[in-house]
């Protein structure tokens, strides 16, 4: 079921970082079949073999690399103290144990960003979920005798709490009126955050942050917190808008025995750093 | 105005693209039903299609292509949004020459995709109309089938022009293979805009849509018959409302199909599924270049080169085969108004009563134009070639022209000698009528003249 057309993509979970990159390898490359090929042009699977045999018995094998931390996570009013000191320990050992260059960089305000993500995709995914009428598929129950009125009985029994909000939002932000404010500064948003990695990527190799700004919820503390959650996806959106490849891996865990996630953003392609 | 690209599959999927009335939904897939998890592809045919058209109506084509969705719930609608082009159409700014003077501009031309067609049924008005039908038949193998959108400027000022307007759009669409323009099968749809004003007003005022359409008359019925509806409502002070009217072609009026108080809202964001995507000057030259000489360009060349009238002008390059049949028979080296005359005249004739297509005709032009040198010549006459043409026409003949004439012993007589034993003959049988042309009757003669034909079986050489 398509979501936001311009934002989904395959998002494999493994227990190890080799079995990801196995999982890479199958992946990456052309699709003649089905021509879901996101670029054209010769772009290199990364060898998995060959980047084990790189770092095989190397004492400092992040030398040469230079890793940005994005300063502004650190800063985020929602980032729990252990959630920081668990990455801050990460990074030192980067710089320390394994040879690498640790530098501060600047991405800003990362609260417009996630909102324009939120925008960006709730929009997408109004469109995308239109479908789902009663019409061609779907169960259309009794009295159904129009496609108005079987589909405002399946779109209101069937989508669930959450995505009829962001069915209701993403329409919204698409009408006339509201499309300058909402969807084109979302986008307008997106296409500079593009440059912005741009520039930072010309100094530096890799970027790296949390993955959220706390450990996991609660069950049942989502629904709590309503739109407010949205926000917690400000550290993973940035990769996201901007089609960068990104790797999330525990770190430690907190007090209660949550793990604490990681987050390694690579360049355009460089799936291989 | 919507044709349908002739493309043998549609726009966004690999189904076949096809009018099949009796086979509803035989042409389907999850892509043009919609379903989950379904991406569209751009065919590429209809991007080169879309752009020879627009360059056809000489607009400027745009250096890049970018799709757009218009999102709106409709059960002919599978995936309740229409993948069409918004504010990067492919193609803008051009015009057409109308064949009996006059230009109209072209705003745009852009590529989107057909929608279902639905059958209302068991309305009390057997009309098929949505209203009153009890429930709808959707026939998707038509979601999907690509689209060219067309629209005029405001520069039309008639219902004649209108009608015109559309008949030489889908002359121009046919000749470069486009599509085949059929209104009564659906390939072509045309909705009229109308709005008046006073003139030496600028101001253009609310218009009116008029949709149901279903030929060229109905087309310039309708205009018209709305150029006065307004008119009237003027008249009597009234305002006319921005409205959408179907046309009924047996009542010849129109009746309101819907209010529409200012524009729907759409939605429109550009298609995430479909990359935009650069269009490179060479590719379009390449398709400039493949285009085929023109209906307007055709006219233009007939009257300079061959001098022949506007009203035979006017037939011959109606239809692209017809013209490319005159223009070979001329190439065989026949006076080309010899050749208009026998083609629009006895050929035509031919064809029409058989219900056959020009490529069908089993008379080759290199046969015509045989036949037409050897009157020339004086080897035949124009009456002996008329009864000739029927054994060339259908074909019963293999050989060339002349062998045929000798089969027949048809050689034009032309020695004034033997044309005078037949005179003679003549002349000996009808004495009464002799003496009627010595005292005054001098009518007469063509009687002598075609007595005298007859006699030689029509061989002798009238002159």
């Amino acid at each position: 079921i398509a979501y936001a057309s311009s934002l989904d993509c395959i998002g494999p979970i493994a227990r190890s970082v080799s079995d990801a990159a196995i999982l890479l390898e199958v992946m990456a490359g052309a699709d003649v079949r089905f021509d879901s090929t996101s670029e054209e042009g010769q772009i290199a699977v990364p060898s998995i073999k060959a980047i084990q045999n790189q770092l095989k018995g190397n004492k400092t094998p992040l030398k040469g690399l230079r890793i940005g931390v994005i300063k502004e996570a650190f800063q985020a009013k929602n980032l729990s103290n252990e959630v920081a000191s668990a990455v801050k320990e990460s990074t030192d050992a980067m710089e320390r144990k394994l040879g690498a260059e640790i530098v501060d960089v600047s991405l800003t305000d990362l609260k417009a960003k996630c909102a324009a993500y939120y925008i960006n995709a709730l929009s997408e995914a109004s469109a995308n979920l239109a479908r789902y009428d009663g019409v061609r598929y779907g169960k259309r129950g009794v009295g159904s005798t129009s496609m108005k009125v079987a589909s405002r009985r399946i779109r209101s029994e069937e989508f669930g709490d959450e995505v009829r909000q962001r069915i209701l939002v993403g329409t919204f932000s698409l009408s006339a009126g509201y499309s300058d404010k909402y969807y084109n500064k979302a986008m307008a948003i997106r296409r500079n955050l593009s440059q912005e990695f741009k520039k930072i990527f010309s100094g530096v190799d890799v970027l790296v942050c949390p993955s959220s700004p706390t450990t996991a919820y609660k069950l049942g503390d989502y629904f709590k917190k309503g739109v407010k959650s949205y926000e917690d996806d400000l550290l993973t959106v940035p990769a996201s808008l901007a089609g960068l490849p990104a790797i999330s891996l525990p770190c430690g865990t907190d007090q209660a025995g949550m793990p604490i996630g990681l987050q390694i953003i690579g360049n355009k392609w460089r799936e291989d750093q | 105005i919507h044709v349908q690209l002739l493309t043998n599959s549609k726009a966004y999927c690999s189904c076949k693209s096809l009018y099949a009335p009796n086979e509803p939904n035989s042409n389907v897939c999850p892509v043009c039903m919609g379903e989950p998890g379904a991406l569209p592809v751009p065919n590429r045919k209809v991007i080169e299609l879309a752009a020879k058209t627009a360059l056809a109506l000489n607009c400027k084509i745009s250096d890049s292509l970018k799709w757009d969705r218009k999102n709106y719930f409709y059960p002919d609608t599978p995936k309740n949004y229409q993948i069409t082009q918004y504010d990067n159409p492919i193609g803008s700014n051009g015009t057409v020459q109308l064949p009996f003077g006059g230009k109209v501009g072209i705003q745009r031309l852009h590529m989107e995709e057909d929608s279902a067609k639905m059958n209302h049924q068991n309305s009390e008005s057997s009309s098929g109309s949505l209203s009153g039908s009890l429930y709808s038949l959707i026939d998707f193998n038509r979601a999907g089938i690509p689209l060219a959108e067309i629209v005029s400027e405001p520069d039309i000022t008639s219902g004649l022009s209108a009608a015109e307007y559309g008949k030489e759009l889908q002359r121009i669409l046919r000749y470069i293979g486009a599509s085949d323009g059929n209104m009564a099968e659906g390939s072509m749809r045309l909705d009229v805009n109308v709005s008046i004003r006073e003139k030496g007003s600028n101001e253009l005022r609310n218009k009116v849509e008029l949709k149901n359409l279903n030929s060229f008359r109905a087309v310039q019925e309708s205009t018209d018959h709305e150029i006065i509806r307004q008119a009237k409502l003027y008249e009597e002070g009234q305002r006319v409302r921005q409205e959408t009217r179907l046309w009924d072609d047996k009542a010849k009026v129109s009746k309101i199909m819907r209010v529409k108080e200012g524009e729907s809202d759409y939605r429109y964001f550009p298609e995430p599924d479909i990359p935009a995507m650069k269009l490179p000057k060479e590719v379009v030259k390449k398709w400039k270049s493949e285009l085929s000489e023109l209906p307007s360009e055709k006219r233009s060349r007939y009257k300079a080169e061959f001098g022949l009238s506007d009203a035979d002008i006017e037939i011959l390059t109606d239809d692209k085969d017809l013209s490319s049949y005159f223009e070979s028979t001329v190439e065989f080296g026949s006076d080309p108004k010899e050749v208009s005359k026998w083609l629009l005249g006895d050929v035509s004739g031919y064809i029409n009563s058989n219900r056959i297509q020009v490529k069908d005709l089993r008379l080759t032009p290199e046969r015509l134009s045989e036949l037409i040198v050897l009157i020339k010549s004086k080897k035949i006459s124009g009456k002996i070639a008329k009864e000739l043409l029927p054994e060339l026409l259908n074909g019963s003949f293999d050989g060339t022209v002349a062998e045929l004439v000798r089969e027949k012993g048809m050689e034009l007589i032309t020695d004034e000698k033997v044309i005078e034993t037949f005179a003679r003959e003549v002349i000996g049988k009808n004495s009464n009528k002799v003496s009627e042309y010595r005292s005054g009757k001098t009518k007469l003669l063509g009687f002598f003249a075609g007595q005298t034909l007859a006699v030689s079986n029509n061989r002798a050489d009238p002159e």
